[in-house]
């Protein structure tokens, strides 16, 4: 028996479908990511999922119970928005005890319980700072200590690490991943980011224009996408036509097929011979070096270590190569 | 050396002209006034006159508590629940803005008086409508639009996001409004406090009509002002500005006491939901019950101007409707002059109070210095001040000949109106003048300098045409507060220079309850019309 069962869901606006038959089931203590451009649905899922918003058709199952119609106040979810939607005129203790006051705990139960949350927050010297005088790092771990205290039988996040600078944007990841492991609550991630998206999540479930396109764990989205869209999304795949792939790689495909090849499954080797396919940019980007190459217009990218950047320039024509194995064939 | 600028200096001058002989001038006459006799003050502790000052500090502090009720909680519905008509109704709450004081007290009259029109429907023994109960009624009605519009802004800059994190962690609606949404709005419930406790510490329509023999102090300034007691009324005037510019004091006190808010970090996008949104009956049905509160005065008022004269000192109604009344009003040339009066005063008021403002607020702008802010205060100071006071300040100064007034004689004549419209209606008018300034970029007026404009070619070519939007929105605010202004001009008109206001007063103590309807109704279309006016304007 899964732990949140998401049947069927369909949610139309103006007559344009926000979501199509979202189906899927996730398995207790799981951390599963919903990645996307913006304006796909994931945030609306999200809402749908809190009881900030309602389905047209479907249901939503949770540990056993069906709450599709239930108010946010029932259904013991806790959600950690994008702006940390912190109370402004409220203490950091304060705003962690809010939650816990409504469950009616004994008020010394209270304290020793957001004592020891803001201990393992790193927030025990600023616990009676008003909160709009902490810094945006405080804030994001303060609005998830307000929801973790309350012990929720389901966390979502709300692509809540999208404000944070981008040192600070990995600590709070990695910082995320540690809290999740140790306390074992299932989470339902929002994300535009496939990288945070990869390094987080048990699951990942792709979307596009309202539908989910593919659900997987990290390393299948991204070694085994199964459509043109997850390939791009996630790995920025090189795509290439039947005529490209004939031409480059001396590969022949169905009508409607396309050759899809990782920027770090991409060989090349200089060549004086006159070939088409032209450097034309190389950006060194610290343990990775990225090559812009130009065949007829279309721009292939390909990914080497920087031990392996060696004496290719810019305007040098390449060859390319790609081990069989790591061509991938999409038809959708 | 320093240039010397010529604009400054000519504009600096016109400015301190006004405000020291018309503002600073005129109040220290009138403290002097108070002291001019011996045991003035000490009358003031007479129990009468104690009692004035209780029941005027009484009164504002029962509107403040009724019109905070209201005006939070349509704002409420308005903003959180969905109902049809919405726009149309949002319109409609701000209605009594519109109504000109004397109008609003005499709709209620013809409605609720003690012959209004609801006597004739029911037995006049089941209801009473006088003192206490018809002035607070009254003030609701007037004042709550403060509210309104303050605590719409409020709930508006609110964050969604934390009214839903609230939800999620199990909070009822209720919860969420007091504990979350109520403390958050907090400064916009005080600044609108601020305003409604001034404006009805001020109020004289309404205690003078329906008072009776309970006193306030705007009326007892009056009363004393009319028996010839100048220096009573003058301490009175003392007392009631006192107790409204400490009132100011203290909200002030209280706002800088908030701890300093500095900003949530993350802004997030704005989610724009996608649930069809349910209408809310509850919501529809008050709106609809206080759209009908709303109009059944206007009603009244538009009903009496509509019946023969003398209609309510019939037992029963008979609603033979004409337009008998405004013919007779349109047809002799007396009627006509309350309406040019108005008129005349109003457009006076306004030509002098967008010069000065204008003026002031380019000295003001940027210039922060002891002069300049000593400036801002005073040009601030008719804010606290009530009309009544801004009458009997007027006339104590200006009931002599006077250099400020070239040594004529002011008071009797028909410039002591637009004057008083003037020192009431600057302060607003300068500081929408200096936010408009101030919100134009500085860069513009800096590229035609290094372009070669001087002073005055940069202020009549680049800033003056940036601010005429707001000065034509100023001239039509001004117009509004002037066309039927009450307080001031019933302490201040003569004979020859009675307005609309007057002379609905007047109509009404000869029982002309359908000519000073029919002044009522074109006040009231007047003022209406410029607020659609000044809504287009915006």
């Amino acid at each position: 028996m899964s732990f949140l069962a998401i049947h069927h869901l369909n949610k139309q606006f103006l007559s344009k479908n926000v979501l199509s038959d979202i189906h899927f089931q996730i398995e207790k203590g799981i951390f599963f990511s919903l990645l996307g451009p913006s304006g796909c649905g994931k945030t609306t899922l999200l809402r749908l999922i809190a009881g900030l918003e309602f389905a047209d058709t479907g249901s939503i199952t949770l540990n056993g119970k069906e709450i599709t119609q239930q108010p946010p106040q029932s259904r013991n979810c806790g959600i950690v928005f994008q702006n940390y939607a912190l109370f402004p005129h409220l203490t950091v203790y304060e705003n962690i005890a809010f939650g816990l006051k409504l469950l009616k705990n004994k008020p010394l139960e209270i304290k020793t319980k957001i004592e020891s949350v803001l201990e393992k927050m790193g927030l025990s010297k600023v616990m009676h700072k008003n909160v709009s005088l902490l810094s945006g790092g405080e804030q994001q771990r303060v609005s998830l200590a307000r929801v973790i205290v309350t012990e929720p039988e389901l966390i979502l996040f709300d692509e809540p690490l999208s404000n944070l600078d981008y040192a600070l944007r990995l600590e709070a990841r990695n910082e995320l991943k540690r809290l999740q492991n140790e306390l074992g609550i299932t989470s339902v991630y929002v994300t535009h980011d496939q990288s945070e998206a990869l390094s987080l999540s048990d699951q990942i479930a792709v979307m596009n224009q309202g539908k989910i396109v593919q659900i997987g764990n990290p390393e299948t989205l991204y070694f085994a996408p199964e459509s043109l869209f997850a390939a791009t999304f996630i790995g920025h795949y090189n795509l290439f036509d039947e005529k490209q792939a004939a031409q480059i790689f001396q590969r022949s495909l169905q009508v409607g097929e396309t050759l899809a090849i990782l920027p770090e499954h991409l060989d090349m080797e200089k060549t004086d011979k006159d070939s088409d396919i032209m450097v034309k940019e190389i950006l060194f980007t610290g343990i990775l070096v990225e090559y812009i190459l130009d065949y007829q217009g279309l721009e292939i990218k390909v990914m080497r270590h920087f031990q392996q950047h060696t004496h290719i320039q810019k305007g040098d024509n390449v060859r390319l190569f790609a081990a069989a194995a790591n061509q991938k064939i999409l038809t959708k | 050396m320093k240039k010397i600028h010529f604009l400054p200096i000519v504009l600096g001058f016109f400015v301190l002209f006004f405000v020291v002989g018309y503002l600073v001038y005129p109040l220290f006459q009138l403290v002097s006034a108070s002291f001019a006799e011996n045991d003035v003050y000490t009358q003031l502790l007479s129990s009468n006159i104690l009692r004035s000052g209780f029941n005027s500090i009484l009164l504002s502090t029962i509107t403040i508590v009724g019109c905070a009720i209201i005006g939070v909680y349509f704002a409420y519905i308005f903003q959180y629940t969905h109902f049809r008509f919405k726009s149309f109704f949002s319109t409609l709450i701000l209605l009594p803005i519109s109504i000109p004081p004397m109008v609003g007290v005499m709709a209620f009259l013809f409605l609720l008086g003690e012959n209004g029109l609801l006597s004739k429907v029911l037995p006049p023994e089941s209801f009473s409508f006088d003192g206490w109960k018809a002035i607070i009624f009254i003030h609701l009605y007037s004042f709550y639009p403060l509210f309104f519009l303050f605590a719409d802004t409020g709930f508006k800059n609110l964050d969604n996001h934390v009214i839903e994190a609230a939800y999620t962690l199990g909070a009822s609606k209720w919860k969420t409004f007091y504990s979350i949404m109520l403390p958050q709005i907090i400064p916009s419930i005080i600044g609108a406090s601020l305003l409604v406790f001034m404006a009805s510490m001020a109020s004289f329509s309404a205690p003078f009509i329906f008072g009776g023999s309970d006193r306030f102090l705007t009326t007892e300034i009056y009363y004393a002002k009319v028996n010839g007691d100048y220096a009573l009324s003058a301490a009175l005037s003392v007392l009631l500005t006192s107790i409204s510019v400490a009132f100011l004091f203290l909200s002030r006190w209280y706002r800088n006491r908030q701890p300093l808010q500095g900003k949530i970090k993350g802004t997030g996008k704005k989610y724009v939901s996608f649930d069809k949104e349910k209408t809310n009956y509850f919501s529809l049905f008050s709106v609809i019950l206080f759209a009908i509160f709303l109009f059944l005065p206007i009603l009244a008022l538009f009903t009496l101007a509509l019946l023969p004269e003398h209609a309510l000192m019939q037992s029963s109604l008979s609603y033979d409707f004409s337009f008998d009344n405004f013919r007779q009003l349109l047809g002799k040339e007396d009627f006509l002059l309350p309406f040019f009066n108005s008129l005349k005063s109003s457009l006076v008021a306004i030509i002098f109070t967008t010069t000065i403002a204008m003026s002031a607020a380019y000295l003001l702008r940027d210039k922060k210095n002891s002069v300049t802010s000593a400036l801002e205060v005073i040009i601030s100071l008719p804010y606290s001040i009530p009309g009544t006071v801004i009458a009997i300040c007027l006339i104590i100064s200006y009931n002599v000949a006077n250099p400020f007034a070239f040594n004529q004689v002011l008071v009797g004549t028909f410039w002591i109106l637009p004057i008083a419209y003037t020192i009431r209606n600057l302060p607003v008018l300068t500081q929408s003048l200096i936010a408009g300034l101030r919100g134009i970029d500085t860069s513009v007026e800096e590229a035609a300098a290094t372009l070669g404009a001087g002073k005055i070619k940069i202020f009549s070519a680049i800033t003056f045409p940036l601010l005429v939007p707001s000065l034509i929105q100023g001239a039509l605010l001004v117009f509004i507060n002037a066309f039927g202004e009450f307080v001031a001009t019933i302490l201040l008109y003569g004979v020859e220079t009675k307005t609309i206001s007057v002379e609905i007063y007047s109509q009404l103590r000869l029982d002309n309850n359908g000519l000073a309807a029919s002044y009522g109704v074109i006040l009231f279309l007047g003022v209406l019309f410029v607020v659609f006016l000044s809504r287009k304007n915006s």
